[in-house]
């Protein structure tokens, strides 16, 4: 009996120990970005302290004004909201068609829409370009937002389907004889149920949308109406980059989307639990 | 509560549907894109001086990183959406489409005012394209530089000391560079380090002893097929990387080091030598101002025949839109801001080398050796190696590096790469 509760202890442990090295390894890069981003350039290269031996706080101040992060922080906030809006809309109700409603081709339609995944967006830049211009959404926020709602469709359908699919039918059958039209049915049931899809699909849009650089610099010639990575372009020049101003910057940028991510956990959390109880 | 919440999310979905109808709208007379973001501050003051002095108002925007910035640039000009001035960041093959296609501007007459005499030669001819050309383009200049750059090795001269050797004479030969190797080494100091995992790097320390050993017409006849890459003096080129990796002069890691890490070893003391742009100055500036180094040229091979060449010449170069309706605007910009006093103003704001040979005259010590040398950088050549070519001669003296291949190796398959593309062709 003895043994076998050592036994059970020293595997507990063992599993400690594996899970803290693995959390430390996880949390270490943004311990060092934060660390980075009160030290000063020269102290990041000759030093190899842990903690920085004077805490700049000035790095914050001085990334924020010169980054012109104010302007860029309430682009990326229109972008993210109004992208992941426009995505979790739109790709919950196709979901919801291809997972209930009934019509010729759905699965073809369904999977030239997935295989649209496997496009990288570089290989988009120059029709996504032209078409963006004949439509006079060159240079604009709509255009921008339309290309990050439409960048975010295929794996968002992809997504919620399974999720609609699986939901029992006699409830959505029990709202229908209520009195529900098909929206309501999807509006009022469906879409409360697959709350903790909708978490797991609105984290990893927010993540994306906030951190994607590359087409907005494509799309938009007004800088004025960049997001925030550009701000971060600032201290990454061709062949200098200032660490510690990049550090800060980074540190300010991540805030908002680990917000997002704490208050979406609970549900993310569910979500994952649930699709690896599918499988 | 529910209701103020769609409220809310309505009228953020509007604010940027309000956007919608706009054209983009002329926001200067001469946009100018540019790729170094590090540089926007310098380039917005000699805007502003400019436009103080001429009433002509001029705007950079820089995009970073260089790769979306040529994105950019294709996708707007498939679009006709071109500035007034902008660069292609590309190869001779890439810059003729644009030329061929109408959007970059012939020059050439421009630069016969008296222009062209105060640029250093070699970036002004990497920016020309020579009667029977291979890209089929009418002869002519089609950029302008802005400033100059070469490559060089820096060494660093308090490890040179500690490693018994004279800093004031750094080696100039091959012999005596790998002598220098083995004191370095000896005295446990790690003797070289450049970013070789960047193919451009390696092939450019690879084509230094190809001008050393074959010259300008031994390479236009490697290119044109006369002579092949598995001719003894190409093997003299593929031996330059067997040697120092024989006599263990590679800092730990270098076939897989990129640029900016080859940096940070030799401006934190971690290798005595680096080969590096002349941007290394601001670079290892930024890094360790206290660094104490010198630059020299390559050393030369005691069997090569011909005079050591360096890369270098164009370090950022600038096409006048050719389609746009304010071209002579953008051009007389350029003539205003290669003029030496604001190339002056750019090279200390940037510690560059300017463009204008007038103004390098100002230079930091390191900076002038890498300007005098801007003479010694490659010849512009009217034909090109195919890159798939080139891009075999890098990933196999990577692995001569590694001891992966033997340079006979290497070179029957550099051949072989030669001969599949010639067939291609």
């Amino acid at each position: 009996m003895n043994d076998a509760r050592l036994k059970n202890n020293l595997v507990n442990i063992l599993t400690h120990v594996i899970l803290i090295v693995i959390a430390l390894s996880c949390v270490f890069p943004v311990f060092w970005m934060f660390s980075s981003s009160l030290k000063t350039q020269e102290e990041i290269f000759t030093k190899m302290n842990l903690l920085p031996e004077h805490w700049n706080w000035a790095n914050y101040a001085i990334a924020w004004m010169k980054a012109d992060f104010g302007k860029y922080f309430l682009n990326s906030l229109i972008y993210t909201f109004a992208g992941v809006f426009g995505v979790v809309f739109i790709s919950s109700l196709a979901a919801y068609g291809f997972a209930r409603l009934e019509m010729w081709g759905k699965n073809i339609f369904f999977y030239l829409l997935i295989s649209t995944l496997l496009i990288p967006i570089p290989g988009v830049f120059v029709p996504l370009y032209l078409l963006l211009k004949k439509m006079g959404l060159l240079d604009t926020r709509t255009g921008l937002i339309l290309c990050y709602i439409s960048g975010g469709l295929a794996f968002g359908i992809f997504l919620l389907r399974s999720f609609f699919e699986d939901l029992p039918k006699e409830i959505e059958e029990a709202a229908r004889i209520d009195g529900a039209s098909k929206f309501g049915v999807y509006w009022r049931i469906a879409l409360p149920l697959a709350r903790p899809a909708l978490a797991t699909l609105v984290i990893f849009n927010c993540l994306s949308i906030w951190n994607e650089f590359l087409l907005a610099l494509v799309i938009l010639q007004d800088t004025a109406k960049m997001p925030i990575q550009r701000g971060l372009m600032v201290f990454q020049g061709t062949h200098i980059t200032d660490y510690p101003l990049l550090m800060a910057g980074l540190t300010i940028a991540t805030i908002p989307v680990l917000i997002v991510y704490l208050l979406m956990q609970k549900h993310i959390i569910k979500g994952i639990a649930s699709g690896a109880l599918k499988g | 509560m529910l209701r103020i919440v769609r409220l809310l999310i309505a009228c953020a979905l509007l604010v940027p549907f309000t956007s919608c109808s706009q054209n983009i709208s002329r926001k200067a007379d001469v946009v100018i894109w540019h790729w170094m973001t590090d540089r926007q501050a310098a380039f917005e003051k000699i805007a502003a001086q400019y436009e103080k002095e001429t009433k002509v108002s001029v705007l950079f925007e820089t995009y970073a990183p260089s790769e979306v910035y040529r994105d950019k640039v294709r996708a707007a000009a498939t679009g006709k959406l071109l500035p007034e001035i902008f660069s292609t960041l590309g190869d001779k093959r890439e810059v003729s489409s644009f030329i061929n296609a109408g959007y970059i501007a012939d020059l050439s007459a421009d630069m016969q005012t008296g222009w062209k005499s105060h640029l250093f030669d070699k970036p002004l001819s990497q920016n020309t394209f020579p009667e029977g050309n291979e890209w089929k383009v009418k002869p002519g200049i089609y950029g302008v530089p802005i400033d100059v750059s070469a490559i060089m090795i820096y060494y660093n001269k308090d490890l040179f000391k500690q490693a018994g050797l004279d800093p004031k004479n750094p080696p100039q030969t091959w012999e005596a560079f790998l002598e220098a190797g083995r004191k370095l080494r000896a005295a446990g100091i790690q003797p070289f380090a450049s970013g070789f995992s960047e193919g451009w790097l390696i092939g450019v320390f690879a084509n230094s002893y190809a001008w050393n050993m074959l010259g300008e017409q031994g390479i236009l006849d490697t290119i044109k097929g006369t002579i092949k890459y598995t001719d003894l003096r190409w093997l003299k080129v593929y031996q330059v990387f067997a040697d120092m990796a024989k006599h263990d002069m590679f800092a730990s890691g270098i076939a897989t080091m990129v640029n900016k890490d080859a940096e940070r070893t030799f401006a934190t003391g971690k290798a005595a030598m680096a080969l590096n742009g002349s941007w290394g100055v601001n670079v290892y500036f930024s890094m360790n101002p206290n660094l104490n180094y010198g630059v020299m040229m390559p050393p030369k091979m005691s069997l090569g025949e011909y005079p050591m060449r360096i890369f270098g010449g164009e370090g950022s170069s600038l096409n006048v839109n050719a389609t746009s309706p304010n071209k002579d605007k953008a051009i007389a910009f350029l003539k205003w801001m290669t003029a030496k006093e604001q190339q002056i103003q750019l090279a200390q704001e940037t510690k560059n080398i300017p463009s204008n040979q007038e103004a390098a005259g100002g230079l930091s010590d390191i900076l002038k050796i890498f300007a005098q040398n801007i003479k010694n950088t490659f010849e512009s050549l009217p034909v090109s190696e195919s890159w798939q070519v080139n891009n075999v001669i890098n990933t196999d003296m990577q692995a001569i590096i590694i001891g992966e291949k033997t340079i006979d190796q290497a070179a029957a398959e550099i051949q072989a790469e030669k001969m599949r593309q010639s067939g291609a062709k």
